[in-house]
């Protein structure tokens, strides 16, 4: 025999929480989400990071061919040519957007 | 949990933070509730709710049925915590206290309201029950869910969401006779 009945009526939690937990609560995971989103715009995933060091990589070679006899340089920009092609379109687009209007490289 | 789903969906695709506001707004004070029912102490279940909202915000871009979102929130959070015990269990079996050492970190919390008898004894009987069992009887008691939302929360079927809350219930009154006696 029970002493009480909780099929009968619903009997309440005895929990409790500060007062303005909720406000305060709302405010903080506020916060992390934001800082979340400021990270994530400066994230480049590693695929990216390894395609954007090719991407350099190729822009340099292909720069520094600019300086060389013609024979020599259009093999730099076949390289340059040829890294591009092997990007996914995702990653030519941040390539793209990443790199277009760098003046270092643009100059 | 009454959450507009649809509208936050709508919201969130437009305006982020907005969205998210919303969804906490509506989803916070249910979550929270149903966390702090399985790992008992306010300070934990403040940090279960906090990575379930961030969680929530991480994934919410792949969610596309607004009907849906209450029963995924639960979800989210019912595994949130179900880690979490596990988690904190391991770490009381490491420290090997004695019962009644056990039985005073549960009760240590300061936010709980001793003067409900009834209360109190109906929670150290959930407790007594196995963690998935908890969150079957704590969704449909204390949340009033219907079984079919118990069982895409807890990723089973409706008849065995059905099951778990019956042998959940006789436990309960068994336990509750127990120390009555």
């Amino acid at each position: 025999m029970t002493d009480f009945d909780f099929e009968k009526r619903t009997v309440p939690s005895p929990y409790t929480v500060p007062d303005g937990f909720f406000e305060r609560m709302e405010e903080r995971v506020a916060a992390s989400v934001a800082v979340r989103r400021r990270e994530r715009a400066g994230y480049l995933p590693p695929r990216l990071r390894y395609a954007a060091a090719a991407a350099v990589a190729a822009l340099v070679v292909g720069t520094a061919a600019l300086f060389q006899p013609a024979s020599e340089a259009s093999d730099g920009y076949d390289e340059i040519a040829r890294l591009f092609q092997q990007m996914s379109p995702d990653d030519q687009n941040s390539m793209l957007d990443s790199y277009s209007d760098d003046v270092f490289i643009n100059y | 949990m009454i959450i507009q789903g649809n509208d936050i969906l709508r919201a969130f695709a437009s305006d982020p933070e907005r969205g998210f506001r919303m969804l906490t707004r509506q989803a916070m004070r249910p979550l929270y509730w149903h966390i702090r029912r399985m790992v008992i102490s306010h300070h934990d279940a403040e940090d279960v709710l906090q990575e379930t909202l961030v969680r929530a915000y991480r994934s919410l871009p792949s969610l596309r049925d607004g009907s849906t979102l209450a029963a995924w929130l639960y979800r989210i959070a019912t595994n949130e915590a179900l880690r979490y015990v596990e988690r904190n269990r391991r770490v009381v079996l490491a420290l090997d206290p004695a019962p009644e050492e056990e039985a005073a970190m549960v009760a240590a919390d300061e936010y709980v309201d001793y003067s409900d008898l009834e209360a109190v004894k109906l929670r150290d009987a959930v407790l007594s029950l196995p963690p998935r069992q908890q969150a079957t009887f704590n969704l449909r008691y204390f949340d009033e869910l219907e079984y079919s939302e118990i069982a895409s929360i807890l990723e089973c079927s409706e008849p065995t969401a059905k099951a778990n809350y019956h042998f959940a219930k006789e436990k309960i009154k068994k336990y509750i006779n127990s120390i009555s006696e």
